[in-house]
């Protein structure tokens, strides 16, 4: 496993600068940036199962700025390497941890729904550690106005969380005690 | 008439019922302290306003409404080599309120852009050690925008100068004597600023450059001094323009000369009053044979001519003269790339004309989709509210921008640059446009006040955009092919779920200023348009909604409503109490969670179960003081029950019921009545703090499904959990709460019995990647 202090560190410098990148000026009213990711901890599975709600635009606008201006997402015919992109995006800015050690999450894979693209990820779980740490930076880079909502679930216990640009990264309880 | 005590017990036994907490129990030793009315469905008294001959209870215009009028004259120059706009304009102030004004306040939006603005600091920002060389320059090397209003003169229909004080984007012009009731005042205001670009500072007016022919659009909007509104709820509405918070404006008339370059073509409110001197011929009478296209869109400028001007960049000045009549606002849209067609709509008894602007970089999309949107809009709109009163309507192509003005707008849509384009642009695309073009009924015609409540206009547009979405789909399958719905993005209430079940501390209510809310989009936008159609397809049904929703539109045509002219008018005119919804939905950040928390069947016994005595001994009696004629139910999971009970009929368990229907129904009566044999005490929770009306579907045996809407009244007395018996000859199955998602639950693991772990879209995902 990484040592997380140190990624971590570099993660936050590099949002702290972006964040610097952006403007302050008046919005336009009719655009939003929201993206909603649901983390349901099944310990009869023993993982924490994780899907990532984004809109397609802000994905493919991310995509064409980072890496290559040609790619279009669609759901019938799209370029493999959009896959590869998205993995590598994901794991930049998606980081999972525990106050000890960065968690390894498997990415299973994406759908389209209207203008949404769900991602699925897994996370295999054996016991739940009594802290998460939870970073979500996706879109950061590109909307100083982005923000992300996560949704943890155990059971009948729920947490969530707004993170900004100004809060990438947020720790919670992972049960009510 | 006299009664014994104990049959006085038994009433109030009866009337509690089994469940409940008898009262004549012992007594508690502590007492709870007294407290407010905190019911759900408490009267909205203290949060409204109190009604008054400016505005009725009943949420119309009362006998001493009033608004104030203001005409504008202008003569707008457009400097394209070097952006910036040069105004002199002569306002007419028409003082119709009953009181005399001794200032004027006048609003200069363009200082937002000022390069001390304050508003530019709203934000926290945070310093980084280290930083990309390019944001860095751009952040602290560069100078800032040089941008607001360089005001020249204040003058007096004399030409004497006006004393004013300007206070960020606000501007006090002090008056020599008080402006009386009744009386109107002239004066004239000179100014010219930089034209700031749109697209880079993401800003409601400006203008895209475009580098490859080094032309640029233009769409201009708040670019003069513009009166501030003055009525009987703000006095001066002189709130500030941070950003967010947009326009609270006066009806007038405008009277706008726009000098541009000769070979730029413009767009504007209003209508143009010298189409012959500024079209060449061939435009021209393109121009006249639009006005009677109704089938499909003329184009009066192509592709092909408008490419052809890009390299012009004509030195010769053009005025393209404008009367707009009965409008809050003015903007206009300049450029030689304008590609522009126009077809004509039927709406009610008059013609209006739908209208597009945008350069080849919005084509194929915008050519095929622009006009047809505007003219679903103006069909939907004027059905659901009233006959869309002006001339026109406009949809201006613009980079990444969706607003509004009266008859004029600016959307975001663009292909590819090969002209390829996804299904996703093209949705983004109409729907931008209905909502804007929409934006013409709320708040341009029915007037609120933007800047104070961002929800009346963009939840009500977001609501009617909606609607017209999906009657947009109806008209034109083959647009919306191989989906069968329009995919609305906003107002399926499923897609208000994960904001509502969001983190409380960034959630606020929807009676909130746009300025201090943590997410505008679902808060003004989202919120209330998923509010509104749910009280249209669950609570009020569409006809009651309807008309309200109509009668509202109509009686605020033309005036300025406040949120409580709203929510009176859709109880006066519907007799449905909604005090209880616009509470919870409107004025607080409680979310839908209800479910079904217990099930238990009940038997009818010939004997009482060791429930009956235990509730016979907290009264002091015995089964011996009860009347000899009593029935007794047990529950399944009592002690008592008998499994000989499970499928006998209940009217051979009970020898009283046997013989009360005896002596009080005839032969045929008794033939006809159907005995049910299963009787469910159903238990609901409602774990949210909205109270919504109890939807159930019930599932038996046999297959069959069974729908019962119990009225949001369940939840009076009772907050948290509410019981229902169920009498019936199937055996129960299964329950549903809420079983269409029309609720916005927030959370459906509760909503079944048997409990059912619903599949999420992971499980589902899953299934399918297995193959």
């Amino acid at each position: 496993m990484k040592s997380l202090g140190l990624q971590l560190k570099i993660a936050l410098l590099s949002f702290m600068a972006s964040a610097l990148f952006m403007a302050l000026v008046p919005q336009d009213n009719h655009k939003f940036y929201v993206s909603t990711t649901t983390l349901d901890y099944r310990p009869q599975n023993q993982q924490i199962q994780i899907t990532m709600q984004l809109f397609i635009d802000d994905v493919q606008a991310v995509l064409n700025q980072r890496y290559d201006a040609s790619l279009r997402l669609a759901p019938d015919n799209e370029a493999d390497r959009i896959v590869a992109y998205l993995e590598k995006y994901i794991r930049q800015k998606f980081v999972l941890a525990t106050p000890e050690q960065e968690l390894e999450y498997a990415i299973l894979g994406k759908e389209y729904r209207n203008d949404l693209v769900l991602m699925y990820l897994e996370l295999p779980m054996e016991s739940l550690p009594d802290r998460l740490i939870i970073k979500n930076q996706i879109l950061f880079d590109l909307f100083d106005e982005q923000k992300n909502i996560l949704h943890f679930k155990n059971g009948a216990y729920r947490k969530s969380i707004l993170l900004t640009t100004a809060n990438p990264q947020e720790q919670i309880l992972t049960t009510a005690n | 008439m006299t009664m014994n005590k104990s049959f006085l017990l038994l009433c109030s036994i009866l009337m509690t019922g089994f469940s409940a907490i008898g009262f004549a129990q012992e007594t508690p030793t502590e007492r709870a302290p007294g407290h407010l009315n905190n019911n759900k469905f408490k009267q909205l008294y203290e949060e409204f306003s109190t009604p008054n001959s400016y505005r009725t209870a009943s949420g119309a215009p009362g006998v001493d409404y009033y608004q104030q009028q203001v005409n504008y004259k202008m003569d707008i120059e457009l400097d394209d080599k070097n952006q910036k706009i040069y105004g002199d304009e002569t306002i007419t102030y028409i003082n119709n309120s009953p009181d005399a004004l001794e200032y004027l306040w006048v609003q200069l939006d363009q200082n937002i852009r000022k390069k001390d603005a304050p508003a530019l600091e709203k934000n926290g920002s945070g310093m980084s050690p280290l930083a990309q060389p390019g944001s860095f320059a751009k952040d602290f090397l560069e100078s800032p925008f040089d941008g607001g209003f360089n005001i020249s003169e204040v003058k007096d229909a004399n030409g004497r100068a006006l004393k004013h004080t300007i206070n960020m984007t606000m501007m006090r012009i002090d008056l020599p004597q008080p402006i009386k009731s009744g009386e109107s005042y002239q004066f004239s205001i000179k100014w010219w600023y930089n034209v700031n670009n749109h697209v880079t500072n993401r800003a409601r007016s400006g203008y895209e450059y475009f580098p490859e022919d080094g032309n640029r659009t233009y769409v201009i909007a708040q670019f003069f001094p513009r009166m501030a509104v003055y009525n009987d709820v703000e006095g001066w509405q002189n709130y500030q323009f941070w950003g967010n918070g947009e326009f609270a404006l006066n009806f007038g008339n405008y009277e706008v000369n726009l000098t541009v370059p000769a070979d730029h073509i413009v767009d504007a409110t209003g209508v143009l009053q010298n189409p012959k001197d500024v079209l060449t011929r061939t435009e021209y009478n393109r121009y006249k044979e639009a006005q009677n296209s109704f089938d499909k869109p003329v184009i009066i400028v192509t592709q092909e001519e408008a490419t052809a001007k890009e390299s012009q960049f004509s030195d010769k000045k053009q005025t393209w003269k404008f009367i707009a009549e009965n409008v809050r606002d003015f903007a206009f849209t300049s450029s030689r790339k304008y590609i522009w067609d126009m077809m004509a709509v039927q709406v009610g008894p008059r013609k209006v004309m739908a209208v597009s602007l945008y350069p080849k970089e919005g084509n194929p999309l915008w050519e095929e989709y622009s006009t047809q949107a505007v003219a679903q809009t103006l069909k939907t709109y004027s059905k659901f509210t009233f006959n869309y009163p002006y001339p026109k309507a406009v949809s201006v192509h613009a980079k990444n921008q969706g607003m509004e003005y009266p008859m004029i707008c600016w959307n975001y849509g663009r292909p590819n640059p090969d002209g390829t384009y996804s299904d996703r642009t093209k949705f983004g695309m109409i729907s931008v446009i209905i909502h804007e073009v929409g934006h013409n009924y709320f708040p341009m015609i029915v007037n609120s006040d933007e800047r104070q409540w961002g929800w009346m206009d963009e939840g009500l547009d977001t609501f009617m955009q909606y609607l017209t979405e999906q009657e947009f789909g109806a008209a034109y399958p083959s647009a919306i092919a191989p989906l069968e719905k329009y995919p609305s993005r906003r107002g399926d209430p499923s897609k208000i779920v994960p904001y509502m079940a969001g983190n409380q501390e960034f959630i606020s209510p929807i009676m909130s200023n746009p300025e201090n809310v943590f997410q505008l989009g679902p808060n003004a936008y989202a919120k209330p348009a998923t509010a509104l159609n749910i009280l249209r397809e669950t609570v009020m049904g569409h006809e009651l909604f309807d008309h309200a929703f109509k009668t509202y539109a109509q009686r605020w045509m033309f005036k300025h409503p406040t949120p409580e002219d709203f929510f009176r008018t859709m109880e006066d005119a519907s007799a449905v109490d909604l005090d209880w919804f616009w509470r919870g939905w409107f004025y607080t950040t409680d979310y839908v969670d209800i479910g079904v928390k217990s099930v238990k069947r009940y038997y009818v016994s010939p004997k009482p179960g060791a429930e009956v005595d235990e509730l016979l001994k907290g009264y002091g009696m015995t089964i011996n003081d009860l009347p000899p004629d009593m029935m007794f139910m047990v529950a399944e999971d009592s002690a008592d029950f008998d499994p000989s009970l499970a499928n006998a009929d209940p009217m051979e368990q009970s020898q009283s019921l046997k013989e009360y229907v005896m002596d009080n129904y005839s032969e045929t009566e008794r033939n006809n009545m159907e005995v049910p044999k299963y009787f469910y005490e159903v238990e609901f929770e409602k774990p949210g703090g909205l109270v919504m009306p109890l939807i159930v579907e019930y599932e038996y045996a046999d297959g069959t499904k069974e729908r019962v809407n119990y009225p949001v009244q369940v939840w009076r007395k009772n907050d948290a959990s509410v019981k229902k018996v169920l009498a019936t000859n199937k055996e129960l199955v299964g329950i549903k709460v809420d079983p269409d998602a029309q609720t916005a639950d927030i959370d459906t693991e509760n909503n079944s019995w048997p409990k059912q772990e619903s599949q999420t879209d992971f499980d589902k995902f899953k299934e399918k990647i297995k193959g």
